[in-house]
């Protein structure tokens, strides 16, 4: 068990005044048997409604409205959580059908179907062993890079180019792992040493739920903070935010995580 | 009924703008028709730029057939009447299917003069239909606040219009009277030093026209 | 009734001074056209709509039961009735709508099914729209307006009157409304559908709004008047589709929407009509199973048949669609509205070649389905009677209780060699009248 200080931070800036400003987060890190929040400080300015909700996949979101023109907006989260309690976390709704089937990022083409052929684990092992080989497979052949991917790049689109980044790797891995049959979902959260969010992929084996790192060709152990989980990225957006304005938008996320 | 959203307030006073506008530049050109028949030169320049709008027609013949139904110059009758319909026809929620019909004939008796031999008799019944829309606003709405907004809309366009035509000030007098009521019975926040400016402008006859039009346009923000 | 047939273009005229018109984009520019009405009605009699009746009211309870498992406990998948692939990949499934169960449990409120009659009188099935089916205010004033061309005929014929829709309608939004106006939210004027959304949000006492009235706070929707006033809204006759409903929850490039208005759903303050996510119940692959859906929730035999259909997605349908490929129409899963719509007869060479080979690449985005030889039903055209293709838009609005509308719109081809009925590809509407005895 370890004690990690956490600490996001997403400052927006523009150059010009915006207006009528929407936004929703997910960027709170929530309870499970793998980590245990023991405290935590959220601050949203400026805004003018704020409100909580819970999305589809029971991730914490906070909702709501700055209407008045604003030059700055920012997000702060931060807190102490307890993690590695256990390795993996328990099975709590009967959502595992949907995290089975092909998701919008997820749609495989020819050649995720073809990588999938070329490394399928034969034999009777468990899916949490499918899952393990893929990945190693997967950090074989796919390389780190960054400004080769965006936002939009589909699991079958960053393959073919054969280098992404972290949400390319879990985006391929979900791909294979669904082709397979096995539920597995898209997290977002935080690790140490890594100044960014981060993407990773939790399989479902044996009745529980377990976090591989694909990118980093990890296990996810005590230095990992989840924050939400979903089909894929789309599900997991951090800030999502409409607004009028022609202004020009600066973003600057930074992410400590220590030990306590 | 409740309260009116911005939009639905804009609609209801652009619809009454453009629905006077029509009416009244319609009478306008029934007069200049009449005089057009006896005169070799152009009076119609005059209308123009009485209008203040730019003079396009090369004779009065073109004016004549062309200022009430070219639908591709902004600002023949056509398209101030195609400008009324369009706002009516948003506002079927609030004054009803029955009195939008009177535009939607309006509109298409308009269309049918154009290709007539005697055009006037015509355009005789576009003025009927948009009386008759007038007659079945005051009849068929019950909600006071929506009512005015449609009428004030009338009545700014018609003061509008008299300035522009330099009417003399006894009916400019009574037009800014039945103005002055009814801008009370909104419910929408308007320029009342507007209010005043006119009223002192026209009791003591000292009218000074284009800066009246200017502050008369400028008395609500829709 | 022959009276009435005389009577026709006096009722277009009618029509005409009602503003009854749908918009249409030809080449880029928006235009309004008349829909052109047909006098010669359509008519059910008592027995044959008492059948339909039933079929519907059975059809669209399973589809609503159908929707909230989907969104909840996923019993039908878990069953095996359904192929878990239908579902969850499917365009038409929000994975946004899981678990938000709408006030009362109503996700189709207002359901429009499409069927058509056989030469030998059966009644088929064609589509069901769930979504925002639009249609039921021409039939509506038209009525109302034959009743003004030829008092006689309806005073001699006992036809059920159908001007109480927007009454019905009324009735279901009260029913799921959370406390507040009703609503009728528009995408504006240059939708299609424009003329109906304002006429039924007129006769149902509703207001007419945009998205940009409307605002989201404290998880409440409300109305704001142009002094900064605001009204609460308690439901909204939402006819904007999911994509665009809220940009904060579904398509973040809408600009017709209103931003949280899913969130103010979820908690239970504010009703959709109909709710969102209903894409995965009228999804054109998940026709094929409404009958088994049918027998699985309510333990019946499905009343109403649906128009033979196969799924090149099973192996053996493939195998027939294939040989049979000449006999049948293929239709696009993700199109509406008549497109996407191939007769395979049509097909020749190359593109015919090109299509078996997408329907094989892609099966899941196909169905296939016999042609049904439809009855024709008469038009007048210059004088005289000429037989049209003639589908019927059924709609059935599930409040307190579930109810079919004694009427329907009934859509012909105005070219005698086509089926496709669609007003967006120039078709014609008649009344549909339903004989009380």
């Amino acid at each position: 068990m370890k004690l990690l200080r956490f600490h996001y931070e997403m400052t927006y800036s523009y150059d010009l005044p915006i207006r009528e400003h929407y936004f929703s987060l997910k960027c709170i890190p929530q309870s499970d048997c793998r980590q245990k929040i023991q405290t935590l400080d959220v601050r949203v300015t400026p805004y003018q409604y704020l409100s909580r909700e819970r999305d589809a996949f029971s991730n914490e979101m906070l909702i709501g409205n700055c209407l008045n023109e604003h030059k700055n907006f920012d997000v702060l989260v931060q807190g102490v959580a307890q993690t590695g309690m256990e390795e993996y976390t328990g099975n709590d709704d009967s959502q595992n059908i949907i995290f089975r089937n092909q998701s919008p990022y997820t749609l495989p083409g020819e050649c995720i179907r073809e990588f999938y052929r070329q490394n399928e684990l034969p034999g009777d092992v468990s899916d949490y062993e499918r899952a393990l080989h893929l990945m190693r497979k997967l950090h074989q052949t796919f390389r780190y890079e960054k400004d080769v991917t965006d936002i939009y790049t589909t699991a079958e689109e960053a393959l073919q180019k054969g280098s992404g980044v972290c949400q390319d790797y879990t985006h391929i891995l979900l791909s294979l792992l669904r082709i397979a049959g096995i539920p597995c979902r898209y997290v977002v959260g935080m690790m140490v040493g890594e100044g960014l969010s981060h993407a990773w992929t939790e399989v479902f084996s044996q009745g529980r739920w377990y976090g591989l790192d694909a990118t980093n060709n990890l296990l996810v152990s005590e230095d990992y903070v989840k924050i939400s989980h979903g089909r894929d990225y789309g599900d997991c957006i951090i800030n999502k935010g409409i607004y009028v304005g022609n202004a020009v938008e600066h973003q600057k996320i930074s992410v400590v995580v220590e030990a306590e | 009924m409740g309260i009116i959203a911005l939009e639905k307030a804009s609609g209801l006073y652009w619809l009454g703008r453009y629905n006077e506008r029509v009416y009244t530049t319609l009478r306008e050109f029934f007069v200049g028709y009449d005089r057009m028949i006896d005169e070799s030169e152009d009076s119609y320049k005059e209308l123009c730029s009485m209008l203040d709008i730019p003079d396009v027609y090369g004779s009065k013949m073109e004016f004549i057939n062309k200022y009430p139904f070219d639908e591709k110059n902004v600002d023949s009758i056509i398209s101030n009447l195609t400008r009324t319909y369009d706002n009516a026809m948003v506002m079927r929620d609030v004054i009803g299917t029955e009195t939008i019909s009177y535009v939607e004939l309006a509109l298409s008796c308009m269309k049918a003069a154009r290709y007539s031999e005697a055009p006037l008799l015509e355009l005789q019944e576009v003025i009927d239909y948009i009386l008759a829309f007038w007659g079945y606003v005051d009849d068929s709405i019950d909600d006071r606040q929506i009512r005015s907004i449609i009428k004030a809309g009338r009545r700014i366009e018609r003061l509008d219009l008299y300035l522009r035509f330099e009417r003399p000030v006894s009916m400019l007098e009574r037009e800014f009277a039945k103005l002055k009521s009814r801008m009370e019975l909104t419910g929408l926040s308007y320029d009342k030093t507007v209010i005043s400016y006119l009223e002192q402008a026209i009791t003591e006859n000292k009218i000074n026209y284009s800066e009246a039009i200017l502050k008369l346009e400028n008395i609500v923000k829709l | 009734m022959k009276q009435l047939f005389n009577q026709s273009d006096a009722v277009n005229k009618l029509l005409e001074r009602y503003g009854v018109k749908f918009g249409i984009y030809k080449n880029g520019t928006f235009k309004e056209q008349l829909f052109p009405f047909d006098s010669i009605p359509r008519v059910i009699e008592k027995e044959e709509f008492d059948y339909l009746e039933r079929g519907l009211i059975q059809r669209v309870t399973a589809l609503n039961r159908f929707l909230a498992d989907i969104y909840g406990e996923k019993n039908i998948v878990k069953d095996g009735v359904i192929p878990e692939e239908f579902i969850f990949s499917s365009s038409g499934y929000m994975a946004e709508c899981e678990g938000a169960l709408p006030p009362k449990a109503i996700y189709s409120h207002i359901s429009g099914i499409d069927l058509v009659q056989a030469k030998d009188k059966t009644w088929y099935v064609l589509e069901d729209n769930l979504r925002v089916p639009s249609g039921a205010s021409y039939p509506m004033i038209a009525r109302n307006l034959c009743r003004r061309a030829s008092p006689s005929t309806f005073h001699d014929i006992p036809v059920a009157d159908n001007r109480n829709y927007a009454a019905l309608l009324k009735e279901v939004m009260d029913y799921v409304n959370t406390g507040g106006i009703n609503v009728i939210l528009t995408p504006g004027r240059y939708n299609a559908a424009y003329f109906e959304h304002s006429f039924l949000a007129e006769k149902t006492g509703s207001i007419l709004a945009t998205g940009q009235e409307l605002i989201v706070e404290d998880d409440y929707l409300y109305y704001i008047g142009c002094n900064d006033e605001k009204q609460k809204v308690g439901a909204v006759y939402r006819r904007i589709s999911d994509e665009y409903l809220d940009p904060m929850n579904f398509c973040a490039d809408s600009v017709i929407g209103v931003p949280h208005l899913y969130s103010a759903f979820k908690k239970g303050n504010v009703a959709l009509l109909n709710a969102p996510g209903n894409g995965i119940a009228d999804d054109k692959g998940i026709y094929y199973f409404v009958p088994k859906m049918i027998e699985y929730y309510l333990n019946e035999k499905s009343i109403l048949n649906n128009a033979p259909t196969y799924l090149p997605f099973y192996e053996e349908d493939k195998k027939y669609v294939l040989e049979n490929f000449d006999n049948l129409v293929i239709k696009d899963v993700a199109e509406a509205g008549g497109y996407g719509v191939v007769f395979g007869k049509d097909l020749e060479g190359q593109k015919k070649e090109d299509f078996i080979n997408l329907v094989k690449s892609e099966p899941r985005r196909f169905i296939a389905q016999e042609v049904i030889d439809f009855i024709d039903i008469d038009i007048m055209e210059n004088g005289e009677r000429v037989p049209r293709k003639a589908d019927l838009r059924a709609f059935v609005l599930t409040g307190k209780e579930v109810k079919v509308w004694k009427s329907g719109l009934t859509r012909f081809s105005r070219n005698p060699d086509s089926f496709v009925v669609n007003s967006s590809q120039g078709g014609g509407f008649k009344d549909t009248w339903v004989l009380l005895r």
